[in-house]
């Protein structure tokens, strides 16, 4: 893939929209391209998360719970992205993601993507906007998940 | 605690290098004499004298002899004088340079030796403004504290005698004012020491809001509130204005007022001489010699008065330092027994209060057991931690180890047999080993003896300097002596028998604490010379063909390794067109502007015009990403082609190259080789490697090998390393030599494979202790940053067990349910069998094995203890009878509060 298709790729991830074209084909340029194989891990629990992933080719699985209580919360396809609460919000990862098939992807560290939103207060909008999605998606499937228990 | 005065701590801590300056000294004053008589000897005796030839110690001289002899002895003069002006010089320097040292350490020593809590009452910035920039000018001064009013005193002494010589009247007009000078200069020098104790305090303030803001950058930024803080900060230099303007103003009409008094005099000898050369009581030759040594006069009477301005000035400042230097106690010096670890005994505390914790029963832990410290606020817990540890003393009652209360024992004493873990455990700069054996260092070294207070002809040899020599140079400043970069460890403590051992026990207790891998990760990281590390390097290379033999298994994911005939996409294009690593990473290797070899040989070599071409392409698609971006841009540090700042430069570069190659500079030529050289291809995703290229980029490894790299390979000095099979590289890390090959840039998350695969087979060989030596050498990031939190504690507790302590307290660490934490007290429990845990529980007491409970809540929580089956926090009943039965164990004391 060349640098204008990853550009390209970029642009379609809902938080880069914004961005300037020049710095974006300055993040493309200087985020290191990342491949996993399927099973292999993106994002361990716990961990401390010091880049975010863009996925470029592929899918991935976001699991969380240990054992018997280990769901799949979510699939992720090209154009998502991986990681980015740990590295915006100084947390631990807050769930496991899995390569499910073969999967290429863009690493992008935590200061890069500081810099960005610092740069494009946009950005930080679309950040908003997806956590409270993600929240929203969180909720339904908690009270989904307590009315099957109940 | 240095002396109170400058003046004592000159005398107290320089006195026979003081003196022999003031010697010296005394031996330039008749040489100074002379150089004033012999000029009048010159012109009276010699040019305007008769009677020659002359007899001269049994010579029989002529005019022009006698000339010529006094003239030499003048210039002789001159020389000697001279020279002892040198020898002067450089004994201030050095008396000057070793009390600014000593007053350095005393002042920084003090501060380290003070008692618990007590550094609190000194900021970081304040210290480092004293001991850096306050101290400074201090140190310049001591070394001619005596010297300067002896010289120019002396000088000025001489002069006057000279004068009084010529006549006793004119001599007593030349000293008529100095009095008026003495009473007036002192009084307005007042004012001047007034200002400066002001701006001197001012100067702490600043450095420590200095300080403060860059602390707290962070905060000030967050909460938008720099523009405040810039406000304040320009008020305090605003003060700062003001002070320094008064104090230049008074010192500028000190000097107007001093100027004025000694233009004055040259009236009295115009006046006073004029009368008496008329009336002919006085020789006109006597008068003129006379004004000249007069105008003579100012010079060392200047002098001494800016020696008194200055000595007035730093007099106040050294007070000031010393006086703020007073402030909190000293650790006492050990009084006998202090210095030695209590006997062997349980710990006992309580009933005790310590903040806002209270223990109201006594407690007697036996050696093994868990004390788990719950309920009440955790800053309560935590002091109770703390000072179950001795490292807060409590407002009542005594915690005692063995017998002897823990806040009773010195630092020394007290390191060697608690260790406690904080949240954010602190690693000074250094090696790894250096900050993992803090616990072992030892107290027992005591300091070297003070050459300064030893018999005088060891203090007046000690003025010369021995580079070579810290020990004695230490010794000569009352500083430690010890060699920071082998310091003696207390192997005893740890209870191993050399270095090599202590190296196995860290790796031990790693492995326990499960802390192993960034030890042995920064030890596959390290470089090693495989000439000094003969039968490591060969074991490795034995490892390496191991590791190639199995290289199918999927190791091959994830390096690529390097064939002789393909170009590795993981490697920079140097490497690929030598087939050779640079022997110093630190070395610009493909800086062809200092590697004029490598230059030379590129010049004219098929390579060339494709790595030109190579490079101007990488220009030329990346010098448009740069427009635009602010030259600040932290999105730019992640650009290393070349620097963004110079891009026009390349761009016009590649260019030329496109337009008009010939017309390429010479410089031009080497920036597009140099971004081409440095080009990882899989590192950056610009397809520009053609089938051609690359074939050109690989059929030039042939011709490197045979031009530049044959003959050069085992020469000291040598660029480059060629890669072979049999080699040891001793420019790439250990991993790169064992896998012969780069990891791969695009399986950054799989290479912690690589290095547990290396581990299996490192252990197989018996080289793990080895390699994780290697790791415990490297330098650490600051604080261990780099790694997890939880890591950093792991490797706080690996440190305070290598003393092996009889009390080891965790605040922190083990402080919840969760299976690390639980698991990690299981663990110490077996690593430290001997050892009494303290720990801080958010939870409930420990499950299993708790042998003592502390519940801080309160008197209301016991009554529920002892009465219903169940108390408030779900204990089970397990718990319930351990913590009953410590409650049990305080029946002595009674279980009264303390009050």
């Amino acid at each position: 893939m060349s640098l204008d298709q990853e550009t390209a790729a970029l642009r379609a991830v809902p938080l880069f929209q914004h961005v300037r074209d020049k710095s974006l084909q300055l993040l493309a340029f200087l985020a290191e391209r990342e491949r996993f194989r399927p099973g292999e891990a993106m994002c361990l629990t716990g961990e401390l998360g010091e880049h975010a992933y863009v996925l470029l080719e592929g899918s991935a699985n976001v699991l969380v719970g240990d054992g018997d209580e280990r769901r799949q919360v979510a699939v992720l396809g090209p154009h998502q992205v991986v990681g980015e609460i740990a590295v915006l919000c100084d947390v631990p990862r807050t769930a496991d993601v899995i390569a499910a098939d073969e999967v290429l992807a863009l690493r992008i560290s935590k200061e890069l993507l500081l810099q960005m939103l610092a740069e494009t207060p946009e950005m930080a909008l679309e950040v908003m906007r997806s956590l409270a999605i993600r929240l929203h998606e969180t909720t339904q499937a908690l009270q989904a998940a307590r009315a099957v228990k109940g | 605690m240095p002396p109170k005065t400058l003046l004592e701590f000159v005398l107290a801590y320089s006195r026979s290098a003081q003196a022999t300056i003031i010697a010296v000294t005394a031996l330039s004053f008749p040489i100074a004499y002379l150089t004033l008589e012999l000029p009048k000897q010159i012109i009276d005796d010699a040019i305007l004298g008769t009677g020659f030839p002359r007899a001269f110690w049994g010579f029989s001289l002529s005019q022009v002899d006698y000339l010529l002899l006094l003239c030499g002895g003048f210039f002789s003069l001159f020389i000697l004088s001279n020279a002892l002006k040198y020898v002067l010089n450089v004994l201030r320097g050095i008396t000057g340079e070793r009390l600014l040292r000593r007053m350095r350490y005393m002042l920084v020593g003090r501060i380290m030796r003070l008692k618990q809590g007590d550094e609190r009452k000194y900021s970081a910035g304040e210290v480092v403004q004293i001991t850096v920039a306050e101290l400074q000018p201090i140190g310049g001064f001591v070394g001619e504290y005596f010297a300067v009013p002896v010289m120019q005193g002396g000088t000025l002494l001489v002069y006057f005698l000279f004068i009084f010589m010529q006549d006793p009247l004119l001599g007593l007009a030349s000293v008529a004012l100095f009095p008026v000078q003495a009473y007036i200069i002192p009084l307005m020098q007042r004012r001047v020491i007034r200002l400066t104790q002001a701006r001197i305090a001012n100067a702490r303030l600043l450095s420590d809001q200095v300080a403060e803001n860059v602390d707290g950058i962070e905060a000030f930024r967050r909460h938008g509130a720099l523009d405040w803080r810039m406000a304040q900060l320009s008020e305090r230099l605003f003060e700062n204005f003001k002070l320094r303007y008064q104090l230049f103003k008074q010192k500028f009409l000190i000097k107007f007022v001093n100027n004025l008094l000694s233009q004055v005099m040259p009236f009295f000898f115009y006046t006073l001489g004029g009368y008496l050369v008329i009336t002919g009581r006085l020789e006109i030759g006597a008068l003129v010699a006379a004004i000249a040594a007069y105008k003579e006069l100012s010079n060392p009477w200047r002098e001494l008065l800016k020696y008194y301005e200055t000595h007035s000035d730093l007099s106040v400042r050294y007070a000031s330092i010393v006086e703020r230097w007073s402030e909190g106690e000293e650790e006492p010096a050990s009084a006998a027994g202090q210095d030695t670890p209590p006997p062997p005994g349980p710990l006992a505390f309580g009933p005790l209060r310590v903040g806002d914790a209270a223990v109201t029963a006594a407690h007697t832990v036996q050696p093994g057991s868990v004390v788990s410290i719950i309920g009440g606020e955790a800053t309560a817990r935590g002091a109770l931690t703390r000072s179950l540890c001795g490292a807060q003393p409590p407002s009542a009652g005594r915690a005692t180890l063995g017998g002897r209360s823990l806040g009773d024992l010195s630092h020394p004493a007290r390191s060697r047999v608690v260790g406690l873990i904080e949240p954010q455990p602190f690693f000074p700069r250094g090696s790894l080993r250096d900050a993992l054996t803090l616990s072992l260092m030892d107290p027992k070294s005591v300091e070297p003896g003070d050459l300064e207070l030893g018999p005088w002809w060891e203090r007046v040899a000690a003025l010369t300097v021995d580079m070579q020599d810290a020990v004695r140079e230490a010794r000569a400043s009352g500083n430690f002596a010890l060699d920071p970069h082998a310091p003696k460890l207390d192997l005893a403590q740890a209870a191993v028998e050399d270095a090599g051992a202590l190296d196995r026990r860290i790796l031990d207790l790693a492995l326990a604490l499960g802390v192993e891998r960034p030890i042995f990760e920064s030890g596959l990281s390290a470089r090693i010379d495989p000439v000094r590390r003969l039968s490591l390097s060969r074991a490795l290379l034995d490892m390496r063909a191991a590791l190639t033999a199995e290289g199918a298994s999927g190791l091959e994911d994830v390096v690529e390794p390097w064939r002789p005939d393909e170009l590795n996409r993981n490697a920079p294009l140097i490497e690929n067109i030598l087939y050779a690593a640079a022997r110093d990473p630190e070395a610009p290797a493909a800086d062809l502007e200092t590697n004029r070899e490598l230059d030379a040989w590129l010049k004219g070599a098929p390579v060339e015009a494709t790595l030109l071409d190579i490079g101007a392409q990488l220009i030329e698609a990346t010098a448009d990403l740069l427009d635009g971006q602010a030259p600040d841009s932290p999105l730019l540090r992640g650009f290393d082609l070349y620097p963004a700042d110079k891009v026009d430069l390349y761009r016009s570069d590649a260019l030329r190259f496109r337009s008009a190659p010939q017309r390429l500079s010479r410089s031009g030529r080497r920036r597009l080789l140099g971004v081409a050289l440095l080009f990882t291809p899989r590192r950056r995703r610009l397809n520009i490697l053609t089938p051609e290229r690359i074939e050109a980029l690989v059929a030039a490894r042939s011709q490197a090998s045979a031009l530049i790299l044959a003959a050069a390979y085992d020469a000291p000095g040598a660029d480059f390393a060629p890669i072979r099979a049999d080699r040891y590289l001793p420019g790439l890390t250990v991993r790169e030599n064992l896998l012969l090959g780069k990891l791969r840039l695009d399986r950054r998350d799989q290479w912690g494979r690589i290095n547990a695969r290396i581990w299996r087979l490192a252990k197989e060989r018996g080289v793990e202790l080895e390699i994780a030596a290697l790791g415990l050498d490297t330098a650490i990031e600051p604080g261990l940053r780099n790694l997890q939190p939880d890591q950093r504690e792991r490797f706080a507790i690996l440190r305070a067990l290598l003393s092996r302590p009889r009390v080891l307290g965790l605040d922190g660490p083990g402080g919840s349910d969760s299976p690390a934490d639980l698991a990690l007290i299981q663990n110490l429990r077996r690593t430290a069998p001997e050892t009494i845990l303290v720990v801080t529980r958010s939870a409930g007491p420990i499950e299993s094995g708790a042998d003592v409970v502390v519940d801080l809540s309160g008197a209301a929580r016991a009554t529920d203890r002892d009465g219903a089956g169940v108390s408030p926090s779900g204990s089970t009943r397990a718990e319930q009878s351990a913590s009953m039965r410590s409650e049990a164990e305080s029946q002595p004391a009674g279980g009264a509060d303390v009050a």
